[in-house]
């Protein structure tokens, strides 16, 4: 591929706004309450705001990372720079199926909570086919559409799902944030550390940095993208602490989506179909970004063409999807997925900055000698 | 290639289709559902409409019974043309004796059944549920959301406290309060709403009248309706006034000890509707005197009130919750030890806004 | 590509090379193959042309009564002097044969002198207007305020409309011949100075690619030069509207006449072009974005009504009110189908209505549409085919499709209903989910000229909002749209636009 041509293939660096967002707002945000209230109760916000700036501390390890080794190289090249050939591949093989992994919690996730609210006896391959085609559709647009995707993900939800959420205020018990830190600091980092999870997917931006035009720039939206989020789940729980109280919340397996039973407008009734259906919206981003990632990467590894791998990687996880049909196997999945992407954030990426920097700063003192 | 997954795409479809489907005429949509106990038997009844008359509803009932109560909509199903469907249920009828026995298995299967709406109304009868879903269906009403409007209107204008389901989970699931349903009573060919029923841990423990509902109504949220009737004397003249709530709130505050005592700051902003014609209103000095008046019943009925709670063990005003969101680590055993000599002082200030366009 | 356009090439049949006599021969099979000899002086003259092509006034009056009075004054007479005594302006003299024959079958005459037989001096006397209309009303795109005229199907006149209105020396046609057999005049207008450089070449390396036999109407253009050829999305806007295609130029698009078409095809297009009509600008800024928003809203009606309809009454009635409920199924209560085949029966049927209507004469479409539309509509409820809360819900929604001021964009709107309604009926609304999904990544997929077709909402340009969903006041549209980098950004001096006063001032 020619230099001048691949600028056709970038993308400005505002969109990463939306790739950052989008890939970090998934499933979780339908359910994470009921796991933070049990750790720490009604105090879940402080949590949130301190997993959110950790997030921005390791976006920023990661931006270092990549300003450290140099211009437009993507994660595969440095790991093989920094760790060698053999343990860097080996690495990279982890990524790569770190992240197909993360499409399939995602993808299972979803459809379960399509069969239990809304159909209950269709199959999951048809949810599974369909949702793949689709994502061959998109994917094979190549990252640019990918992008177009993360971008309508976050319109289309932020017009219909997001104001749903504000009707249930009219149920708000505001005393249900007293009293304010009524749990250990402990257990505050517990829950912190529970809600890292639902930050995960920004690390994607490890594969497609080198696609963003003046990636270093980028930051300052990619920390805009991790702002934006811990606002939303400030929001959401906010609105669900003042709506249910600590005991209720047990009961309730998704509250976000049993918030949305409230809403009446005059010519419709019981929202919460409209917002599973509209979830599709911010399903489809994180799918697709998650195995373009997977062929990119690929391609870098083994230079085995995307067109080509495409298909097999999405054969593979229509064939896994299949694979984990009840529900304590999706958890189970969920919890395999989200610790190994909790050790990928707070261990990989910090070794990886302190490694890069380190090398970086022998080598220039080698140059100047 | 592409053939073959244009193919699966259209076979995908074809097999997907004619799954799930509930085509909205070719199902049994029920209106209302009664729970009741009966000769130690579970007694479930149906209420649903059909529509095959014109656009006018004809109400149809079906009942059956069964030895537990979960098998009690299957059961129904088997008298049934058309498989029916719990996802437009608007009211949940307890008989006494059912709420007696406890309610806490279907409270917790509707809060599971992610068909139901939350701001479904769950309701007492005294007697049978059946025997007034059947007057709903069988007299002049005829119509199945007969009760549930009745409801649903009394909590906008009138002096029902609001309820559905919602509340009633987070009354029944939540630490330091207790939930309350309406009471509903057959009055000859009519339904009529006769207060509130107490729930203690899910069982029927007592209840109160309409009057006092309202005053429930006022120490719960800000509301902005409801009529209360305060007898009134001067000069050895006795007659009554009509207060109608206009706009009020109430503020808690504890105030911590040896025995920690409760204020409840009352303020209603109110305009009186009727009231005798030997009152001069107009009057400053009569003005005062009915606001004093008022202020001093209410206080007076407001403190016989908590302590009816208090000597039944029901907290329906979330105390408990209230003194949680200003202790740290509250305990809910050790307050409820207490709570029946509990200290709570409401304080009621009536602002009189207007008497109505004419003296 | 270009391997492949070598390819074709070398497919391609050779051309002959022809003498003259040869081409004359071939010529005359044919009976309006008229050869006229005469003998003035000393000149023997032969003029070649075809009868149907040629109008025979120009022919006696300029030429044969020039040639037979003139010629005989000259002693030597070479043939490139014609023109000195033929006055028509432009006449060509050359030996080539297939620029003879070419423009033979233009219309024009090939004069020959017996004793130079291979030189030929070409007059143009075709009959430009011969079975033309002169004028058209643009019926199809009509807009109450604003100039009523429209392109007609005669080349030369959509070239003078144009420059009547775009008074500048930078107003560049550029003609080119299409079609192995039409031989149709195309010209590629464009704004010099304004229009992107890199966007005019893709146009001219497109047009210039184009291989086909009969170029009909410019709308067989706007297939061929498309990005992406299976796509039910119009590509470039086809108008038929002279102010539509000079404010396209003035923006800096270009646009393609065809001869014989009264459409001229303008690009590179966006979704929101589509959707913009001629009377936005004419009336005041706050009704014409008013009624630009109400077009959005009919579009995303027709595409959503019908599905939503069958998603909602098949899957989830939950989500019916229940004031609804009751007169829902009481109008399904007959209705023998399942509402997906009810609610295509009756959208075949409004789609019958309208192709019967855009086929007939009409006076006759009015009274079938009223007739059918009613008569069908009412019958069909009577014997409970359908409901009638359906009956309203497609009819609004055929309505609402029609506000779409290009045809070719209604026909679409109308067209992806269909596939929505398919997987509204096989999904609920997680069907119809999917299908806005689908449909958002393919107009993303979308190119125009290779300009994104969704700009400036996906590659998202804030500045160019100004004139997309809503019609901004023509303050703050002194700047072109930055997604077709035109050269020159400023439309105006927006100096004066600009000034604010005080009050009292």
């Amino acid at each position: 591929m020619k230099q001048g041509n691949r600028e056709r293939f970038l993308v400005s660096p505002f969109f990463v706004f939306f790739t950052i967002h989008g890939a970090q707002l998934g499933v979780g945000v339908l359910s994470f309450q009921r796991r933070l209230n049990e750790i720490v109760g009604h105090d879940g916000w402080i949590s949130i705001i301190i997993a959110g700036l950790a997030v921005h501390v390791l976006i920023w390890m990661v931006y270092k990372i990549f300003q450290a080794s140099g211009e437009g190289k993507d994660i595969v090249r440095v790991n093989i720079e920094c760790f060698g050939k053999w343990i860097g591949n080996l690495l990279n093989a982890g990524l790569l199926v770190y992240f197909l992994s993360f499409a399939l919690v995602v993808l299972r996730t979803y459809i379960e909570i399509i069969q239990v609210w809304v159909f209950p006896l269709m199959g999951t391959w048809q949810f599974s086919l369909i949702f793949l085609l689709l994502t061959y559709y998109t994917v094979s647009g190549g990252f640019r559409i990918v992008v177009g995707l993360c971008v309508w993900g976050f319109i289309v939800p932020l017009l219909t799902i997001f104001p749903m959420l504000f009707f249930s205020l009219e149920y708000a018990h505001y005393r249900n944030f007293l009293p304010v830190f009524d749990h250990s600091i402990v257990d505050i980092l517990k829950g912190a550390k529970g809600v890292t999870f639902e930050y995960l997917g920004f690390e994607m931006i490890l594969m497609y940095y080198s696609f963003v035009k003046n990636a270093p720039q980028s930051q300052r939206w990619a920390q805009w993208g991790t702002a934006f989020t811990t606002l939303l789940y400030l929001i959401v729980i906010f609105i669900s602490t003042v709506f249910y109280n600590e005991e209720q919340i047990k009961h309730v397996i998704w509250p976000t989506l049993t918030l949305a039973k409230i809403p009446e407008i005059p010519f419709i009734e019981r929202v919460e179909y409209i917002i599973i259906s509209t979830y599709v919206f911010v399903i489809f981003p994180i799918i697709c970004l998650a195995v373009w990632a997977v062929t990119g990467g690929l391609k870098q590894m083994t230079s085995l063409k995307q067109r080509k791998s495409l298909p097999i990687i999405l054969a593979i996880l229509f064939a896994a999807s299949l694979f984990f049909n009840k529900r304590e196997e999706i958890a189970l999945l969920d919890q395999i997925v989200s610790t190994t992407g909790f050790y990928v954030l707070i261990i990989y990426i910090p070794s990886l900055y302190v490694f890069v920097s380190v090398k970086k700063r022998f080598q220039s003192k080698a140059s100047m000698q | 290639m592409k053939r073959a997954l244009y193919f699966i795409l259209v076979v995908t479809f074809m097999l997907a289709g004619c799954k799930s489907s509930r085509i909205v005429d070719q199902v049994q949509i029920i209106h209302a559902m009664g729970y009741d106990w009966k000769k130690g038997k579970y007694v479930g009844t149906a209420i649903y409409p059909t529509f095959r008359q014109g656009p006018m509803t004809k109400p149809d009932i079906l009942t059956t019974e069964s030895s537990t109560t979960y098998d009690l909509i299957p059961r129904l199903s088997s008298k049934s043309a058309l498989p029916i469907e719990e996802g437009q249920l608007r009211l949940v009828l307890f008989g006494k004796s059912f709420a007696k026995k406890g309610i806490t298995e279907i409270v917790h299967s509707l809060a599971r059944n992610n068909k139901v709406g939350m701001r479904l109304q769950l309701a007492v009868a005294k007697g049978d549920a059946e025997r007034l879903l059947r007057i709903t269906a069988e007299t002049t009403l005829s119509d199945t959301l007969y009760l549930s409007n009745l409801i649903e209107q009394n909590i906008r204008e009138m002096n029902l406290p609001n309820t559905n389901l919602h509340i009633f989970l987070y009354n029944y699931f939540g630490k330091g309060r207790d939930p309350f349903l309406p009471y509903l009573e057959k009055k000859g060919n009519f339904v009529k709403l006769e207060g509130l029923a107490l729930f203690k841990d899910g069982n029927y423990v007592g209840r109160i009248d309409l009057r006092q509902s309202f005053l429930v109504k006022l120490l719960l949220d800000e509301t902005k309706n409801g009529v209360y009737q305060i007898p009134i004397s001067k000069n050895k003249k006795k007659g009554r006034v009509l207060l109608e709530n206009l706009f009020a709130t109430s503020q808690y505050s504890l105030r911590r000890g040896r025995e920690p005592i409760i204020d409840i700051h009352l303020r209603i902003r109110a305009s009186i509707r009727d009231y005798p014609t030997w009152l001069d209103l107009p009057n400053k000095k009569e003005f005062q005197l009915v606001r004093k008046q008022m202020e001093k019943h209410l206080n007076k009925d407001i403190t016989a009130l908590i302590s009816l709670f208090q000597k039944k063990g029901v907290d329906p005003l979330g105390i408990g919750d209230f003194v949680r969101s200003h202790t740290r680590h509250w305990d809910e055993k050790s307050f409820y030890k207490g709570y029946r000599h509990l200290q709570i002082r409401p304080h009621v200030n009536v602002d009189i806004i207007q008497t109505g366009i004419g003296e | 590509m270009s391997i492949f356009s070598l390819l074709f090439k070398s497919n391609k049949p050779k051309q002959e090379t022809k003498t003259l006599q040869q081409l004359l021969d071939m010529l005359k099979q044919s009976s309006d193959f008229a050869n006229v000899q005469i003998q003035t002086g000393n000149y023997h003259v032969s003029i070649f042309y075809f009868d149907s092509l040629v109008d025979p006034k120009l022919l006696q009056q300029q030429v044969l009564c020039h040639l037979q009075q003139e010629l005989p004054k000259y002693t030597s007479f070479s043939i490139e002097n014609l023109q000195q005594i033929i006055p028509i302006q432009r006449i060509e003299v050359t030996q080539d044969v297939a620029t003879i024959e070419t423009k033979l079958l233009k219309g024009f005459a090939m004069i020959r002198f017996a004793d130079i037989p291979d030189c030929c001096a070409l007059v143009n006397l075709a009959s430009e207007n011969l079975g033309l209309r002169q004028n058209n009303e643009s019926e199809n795109e009509f807009s109450v305020v604003g100039p009523k005229v429209g392109f007609v199907e005669n080349i030369g006149t959509n070239l003078h409309l144009l420059r009547r209105q775009i008074v500048t020396p930078n107003l560049i046609f550029r003609e080119l011949t299409l079609g192995t057999v039409s031989r149709t005049k195309i010209v590629i207008a464009y704004i010099e100075g304004v229009v992107n450089e890199q966007t005019l070449e893709t146009v001219l390396q497109r047009v210039s690619e184009i291989e086909f036999d009969i170029v009909f109407d410019a709308s067989l253009l706007d297939q061929l030069l498309a990005d992406n050829s299976s796509s039910p999305f119009p590509p470039f806007v086809s108008t038929e509207r002279v102010d539509k295609a000079i404010y396209a130029l003035v923006e800096g698009q270009v646009a393609i006449f065809a001869d014989g078409s009264p459409y001229v095809i303008t690009g590179p297009s966006t979704l929101f072009d589509f959707f913009t009509s001629p009377e936005d600008y004419y009336l005041p800024w706050i009704l014409g974005s008013f009624f630009r928003m109400i077009r959005m809203f009919g579009v995303m009606f027709s595409v959503l009504a019908s599905p939503i309809y069958v998603a909602v009454l098949t899957y989830h009635y939950e989500m019916i009110p229940k004031d609804l409920l009751g007169p829902i199924i009481f109008s399904r209560s007959n209705v023998p189908f399942p509402p997906i085949l009810e609610v295509l029966f009756l959208e075949i049927t409004i789609e019958l209505l309208r192709e019967a209507g855009a086929r007939l004469p009409t006076k006759v479409a009015q009274t079938l549409g009223i007739v059918g539309g009613i008569v069908i509509g009412q019958a069909s409820v009577e014997a409970a085919l359908t409901s009638n809360i359906l009956l309203i819900i497609v009819a609004l929604g055929a309505l609402a499709s029609f506000t779409t001021p290009i045809y070719k964009m209604s026909n679409t709107i109308r067209f992806i209903r269909f596939p929505i309604i398919l997987f509204a009926g096989f999904w609920g609304g997680l069907g119809i989910a999917f299908a806005i999904c689908l449909l958002l990544i393919h107009l993303g997929k979308l190119q125009s000229f290779g300009n994104p077709y969704l700009v400036p909402l996906y590659p998202f340009r804030a500045k160019d909002f100004a004139d997309s969903l809503i019609r901004s006041p023509y303050q703050m549209t002194v700047k072109r749209p930055s997604y077709l980098r035109p050269r020159l950004l400023w439309r105006y001096n927006p100096k004066k636009a600009k000034q604010k006063k005080d009050i009292d001032e």
